[in-house]
């Protein structure tokens, strides 16, 4: 029993015109605990477009989340808590900072949102600073985990760089374990979330669910490609040319 | 044999797009009367075609105007796809500070519309175009500019048509205000949408640097 997992990230028609790379990164793994239960993680990143290391910044924010995460599994048990979500973000702080060092560069330069999904027997917890949004079902429907973060107006958010990110960062924690969770960029949060009430729009979210759970052993290794195919489908850039990630997860019993 | 997996939809949450909100706060006073009317009536159609020129513009860019003296809102909030220019005509005095505070308010109305219908936005632009000196007390409305640019909420941009008070300008916007060459009404509002088109475009964590005004401003 553990998580079936796909997830892709798709560079915007916008960014294709200009020659710039995708700037989203994204990370979705089934890690095994010392009690032998496994710990699902989920990590999503956008590179600001006015940051000039924005993709890079997001590529070190999810290797940071992710290496932090690996020697915790190593050491052994550890919570699902406030602390543990604080800890994640000085780690990927600490990461850029000394990218930004090595390169004489500043922080600023290497902007980029973050958000995490952490999720085992014991529980589950959600991360963010920025925008982008989470969509999870840990056994009462799909809800939006955090209300997404942008500043007053549409072209501003916050950053895992800027100074007071601890005290943007949001958390929540549910109970119970995740069964279906989705994370993704900002591109995709405009098509995904019902925006004026901030509730997942259900039908975005159910091919891919029901996709993955009817896939067979053969089949789970083409979820991807469909995904990245999904993500570069025209449907998609005529309604956003933004760069594009999506993470899901779906817990198979 | 296993059935066919697809991931496709295009069943997607109907948002609103996200809009881009400028007022154009336009002195048609007697002084404009004439050539200078003329060819801001001009000017305004071609902001008109430059911007139905790009569809994603049209659907996000909201423009009203508001005319001056006496202050009168000549087109509420109107997205820019049902905008059309009306003709203006010149009329009294030079009440600058009543209309900029006007233009203050309808902005922040408009703002309040979009929260309540979950429409996010861009910083919305208020853009004055006069060629006199204020006659009315425009102390008020300059403070309220101070107030609102320190607060990020909105730009105030300030355009002097030849015989307008520039020292009045300056003291009344934070941004330094331009000098319009003779009369390149189409050249400033050419400049103004292709602007808008780029800010209306941009995605999160985008400063957009606005273009240099390029053949219609004198330094």
């Amino acid at each position: 029993m553990t998580w079936r997992l796909v997830s892709a990230s798709e560079v915007g028609t916008s960014h294709e015109q200009t020659a710039t790379p995708c700037q989203d990164s994204c990370w979705a793994q089934s890690d095994q605990l010392a009690d032998g239960g496994p710990l699902l993680s989920i990590f999503v990143a956008d590179g600001a477009g006015s940051a000039a290391k924005g993709g890079e910044g997001a590529e070190l924010a999810i290797e940071a989340a992710a290496a932090f995460i690996a020697k915790k599994v190593k050491l052994g048990e550890f919570g699902l808590s406030d602390t543990l979500a604080t800890d994640i973000v000085l780690a990927i702080r600490e990461r850029i900072y000394a990218a930004a060092d090595a390169a004489n560069l500043k922080a600023r330069d290497f902007a980029c949102t973050f958000l995490g999904v952490l999720s085992s027997a014991y529980g589950t917890l959600v991360l963010q600073i920025g925008d982008g949004g989470v969509v999870l079902d840990t056994g009462n429907g799909l809800e939006v985990a955090v209300v997404p973060m942008s500043g007053e107006f549409v072209n501003m958010t916050h950053f895992v760089t800027d100074e007071d990110a601890v005290t943007l960062l949001e958390t929540k924690m549910w109970p119970d374990r995740a069964l279906k969770v989705a994370a993704f960029t900002d591109g995709i949060q405009r098509l995904a979330l019902n925006l004026a009430t901030n509730t997942p729009h259900e039908p975005f979210f159910t091919p891919f669910f029901n996709g993955m759970a009817k896939a067979s052993a053969e089949q789970e290794d083409l979820l991807q490609g469909l995904l990245a195919k999904f993500l570069g489908s025209a449907p998609v850039n005529e309604r956003t040319d933004d760069d594009k990630t999506l993470a899901l997860a779906l817990w198979v019993a | 044999m296993s059935d066919q997996i697809s991931f496709e939809t295009n069943d997607f949450a109907s948002n609103p797009e996200p809009r881009c909100p400028c007022i154009l706060l336009l002195d048609v006073s007697g002084s404009m009367n004439g050539r200078p009317l003329d060819e801001l009536n001009a000017g305004l159609s071609t902001f008109r075609d430059d911007m139905s020129a790009d569809s994603l513009a049209m659907k996000r860019v909201e423009v009203g105007i508001v005319t001056f003296g006496p202050v009168k809102i000549e087109t509420p909030f109107t997205s820019a796809s049902t905008f059309y220019p009306p003709t203006l005509t010149s009329q009294g005095d030079t009440p600058t500070g009543a209309a900029i505070l006007q233009a203050l308010n309808m902005v922040e109305d408009r703002k309040r519309d979009y929260k309540a219908n979950g429409v996010s936005y861009y910083r919305p632009w208020v853009f004055l175009i006069t060629d006199g000196k204020p006659t009315d007390a425009w102390k008020a409305a300059a403070d309220a500019i101070r107030e609102g640019e320190a607060g990020k909420k909105f730009a105030f941009f300030a355009i002097g048509v030849q015989g307008a008070d520039m020292d009045t300008l300056r003291q009344i916007s934070v941004r330094e205000p331009l000098s319009l060459q003779g009369l390149k009404f189409r050249e400033l509002f050419s400049w103004l949408s292709s602007s808008l088109r780029s800010v209306s475009k941009s995605t999160p964590g985008t400063e957009v640097p606005l273009e240099a005004p390029k053949g219609w401003a004198s330094v």
